[in-house]
């Protein structure tokens, strides 16, 4: 409808005449005149009974635009003399030429939903590819974009700003929340360029140009997939990292399938094993017994390398606060801290116990 | 235009960590306000937490009197102007600045209206038919600005816009921003690492570290009464000098020494705050400018004199840098006056200090000792 939209007000500068196009009911979709939009035209029934592809009333001229043997549309422009009869036939083609044009980008987008989602075969793939002049032997990156369902048309619409123009990107709705690009990184690998920079440059331009407009963000960075047969990996990994960095890391907006950290490892493990390892750290549910002010202290005691005086300065207490804070824990877990062995077990534990509480909170269980 | 206002403001993510603390302002309509800090201590979070791109754990934020911890960033009247551009490569100026607009189903007349002021104020009406690819890195983040312009905001907030830019053009930019915020008359939040961006820029900063406000003050009081030596070392290029000294009282004299040096305190140090540390030891910050080797600015005031090894001489045109070493064990940092100064390295030169402009900081706190 917009592309027709469109055609019609380019063409409003050059026809001298009101014309447009309406639907196979009569109803005036787009017309040089915007007063006629909405209207119905009584003569359409007639036009659409008519076996010749033009017909004309005492004032105006009327082209039926056919697209796979059907009916489409019906092209309209005031006017009955030659002239109007060939400005109509070029009218009627360039809607025609444009709606079958829309028609293949709305297939090749569902062509390229379905490689994601597994749906073709992959011997198939290549061949059907052909068709929509998709290069199969370039590699490929995908890319997802979350946001609320409430911002997801604003954001397909940015990211279609983003990369609407160029052939080295499909972008498109997944769902009302979700947006994938699927990008085209021949150049990117063919110049041997940081992958890694080229990721973080990429992701943070998205990421920036969705807030700047008022919209919060997750994005998930899949891997880098040789073939285009293969994009439906680099989806599943982005989604993942999308998963494990919403899991495990904090203030985190970005994730990236390469740089998922031990996350990656605990959230392949199977829930009953997870809960094993809890029961074996953290007996009697031991971690219940830590306050706020205590797990606040040891994250802080974590981020300084359990280097006790910067600890205390970052939280603003004495050192004998700290240390009496460190044996509750020691005193309630059996986990001395400020050994090396004590701290990297309660670490896991705690990532561990995080990823348990995700799995017992979150729709997204039902997904796995 | 509008005044802010962030009352108990907490930023706590799950697992405790504790990314803004009780954070606590009131800024003033069309106030330039800074915050300033190292890497990861909260500024970009409070910022993100007025734009709506964060979720507020505690505490009320207020745009004029509307309380908008609930608000939706798109319905706060505020502009975000980020350290990357975030300009669409396939459109041209014109339609990057409009982009917002037409997102909002702007009437396409005030549009144009609004492209076409921003492009004045911006100076780039010459450029509104390029594309971004067309433009140097400044014409891009006054693209990036104009895009913020249109909006017409109550509120600008800016985090590291010119962290993107080479050095010559951030200076250009700096002023470009300061004129902007000027002509505008609207209240700028900007948040930046960059300690002269902050002192140039702001007509108040908010000096952070680890998600706490230390310090909130016009940049000449930042400097010139730093409230702990995490403001000291932080405000200020070279970074203030901190001697572990001892304080010694004389009477009614008051004495700090250091590496065999002793240097008289000026008379408004005799108070109790310091009187009462006899013997203790202290915190003694010299700023590199406070420390001259001008021959009759030494000899005029030997009770601050001392001797010291020139390791290095840094000629920066308008000013001298002398990194010395006081026997053998202190190093130093000085700001000394290149037409005056004959310091060469190597040489042992004798340096004074100007003890109208030292500090005093508490060994244990780090906090200044007499306020």
């Amino acid at each position: 409808m917009e592309e027709i939209k469109k055609c019609i007000k380019l063409a409003s500068s050059i026809l001298k005449t009101e014309a447009g196009v309406m639907d196979t009911s009569g109803s005036i979709i787009a017309s040089t005149n915007p007063e006629s939009e909405g209207q119905s035209d009584s003569a359409s029934r007639a036009v659409m009974l008519s076996e010749d592809q033009f017909s004309s009333t005492s004032d105006k001229s009327y082209m039926k635009i056919t697209i796979n043997d059907q009916v489409r549309y019906i092209a309209y422009l005031n006017g009955t003399d030659a002239n109007s009869r060939v400005n109509l036939s070029l009218l009627g083609e360039w809607i025609k030429t444009v709606v079958k044009e829309h028609g293949t980008d709305a297939e090749k987008e569902l062509f390229i939903k379905s490689v994601l989602l597994e749906n073709e075969l992959v011997g198939e793939i290549p061949i059907k590819a052909r068709d929509f002049k998709i290069n199969c032997n370039e590699p490929r990156l995908v890319i997802v974009v979350r946001t609320s369902e409430e911002d997801g048309a604003n954001t397909l619409d940015i990211l279609q700003s983003i990369y609407g123009e160029t052939s080295n990107a499909a972008v498109f709705a997944m769902d009302e929340a979700t947006s994938i690009i699927v990008l085209n990184v021949a150049e990117l690998v063919s110049s041997d360029g940081d992958r890694n920079a080229f990721v973080d440059e990429t992701s943070q331009a998205i990421l920036d140009s969705l807030n700047n407009e008022g919209i919060t963000a997750y994005i998930g960075v899949g891997s880098f997939v040789p073939v285009f047969q293969q994009i439906a990996k680099s989806y599943r990994d982005s989604m993942l990292a999308l998963r494990v960095g919403k899991i495990f890391e904090k203030n985190c907006y970005i994730s990236k399938y390469n740089q998922l950290g031990i996350g990656r490892l605990i959230y392949q493990l199977p829930s009953t094993l997870c809960r094993m390892f809890i029961d074996e750290v953290f007996p009697n549910e031991a971690y219940r017994s830590l306050d706020e002010d205590t797990l606040a202290t040891i994250d802080c005691f974590f981020e300084n390398n359990l280097n006790g005086s910067e600890t205390s300065r970052e939280l603003f207490v004495h050192r004998n606060t700290l240390v009496y804070r460190l044996d509750k824990v020691k005193k309630n877990t059996g986990l001395d801290l400020r050994s090396f062995d004590d701290a990297v077990l309660f670490k896991m534990a705690s990532m561990v116990r995080t990823y348990l509480q995700y799995l017992e909170t979150s729709k997204d269980n039902m997904i796995r | 235009m509008a005044s802010l206002s962030f009352q108990h403001v907490y930023k706590k993510y799950d697992g405790g960590v504790v990314a803004v603390s009780d954070f606590n302002l009131e800024v003033a309509d069309k106030e330039f306000v800074i915050l300033v800090g190292p890497s990861g201590c909260g500024k970009s979070t409070t910022l993100r937490m007025l734009a709506g791109l964060e979720d507020i754990s505690e505490g009320e934020i207020y745009i004029e009197d509307r309380l908008i911890n609930d608000v939706l960033p798109k319905d706060r009247d505020i502009a975000m102007v980020f350290q990357n551009y975030a300009l669409y490569p396939h459109m041209t100026v014109r339609d990057n600045m409009a982009f917002s607009l037409k997102l909002k189903k702007m009437p396409k007349d005030e549009i144009n209206r609004r492209v076409s002021e921003a492009a004045k104020i911006l100076e780039i009406e010459h450029l509104l038919e390029r594309k971004p690819k067309a433009l140097s890195g400044g014409q891009r983040q006054r693209v990036a600005l104009g895009r913020a312009i249109v909006r017409d905001p109550k509120v600008f907030l800016m985090d590291e816009p010119l962290s993107n830019l080479d050095a010559k053009l951030r200076v250009q930019m700096r002023v470009e921003i300061t004129k902007l915020h000027h002509r505008l008359k609207t209240t700028f939040v900007y948040v930046t690492h960059d300690q002269t961006e902050a002192m140039t820029m702001g007509t108040r900063i908010v000096v952070m570290k680890d998600g706490f406000i230390q310090q909130v003050d016009s940049p000449t009081e930042l400097y010139d009464n730093p409230i702990n030596t995490f403001v000291a070392g932080f405000i200020g290029m070279p970074p203030m000098n901190f001697i572990n000294a001892t304080i010694n009282v004389d009477g009614s004299d008051v004495y700090v020494t250091f590496e065999n040096v002793t240097v008289k305190l000026p008379d408004r140090y005799a108070v109790e705050e310091v009187m009462e540390r006899d013997g203790q030891e202290v915190i003694f910050g010299v700023r590199p400018e406070a420390i001259t080797d001008e021959a009759t600015y030494v000899t005029e005031h030997p009770e601050t004199a001392f001797a010291a090894d020139v390791d290095v001489v840094e000629m920066l045109g308008a000013e001298t840098y002398l990194y010395v070493t006081v026997n053998g064990a202190l190093p130093l940092t000085c700001r000394v006056d290149p037409t005056t100064s004959q310091s060469t390295v190597g040489q042992v030169v004798d340096l004074a200090i100007d003890t109208n402009r030292i500090h005093l900081f508490d060994k244990d706190t780090e906090q200044s000792i007499i306020s």
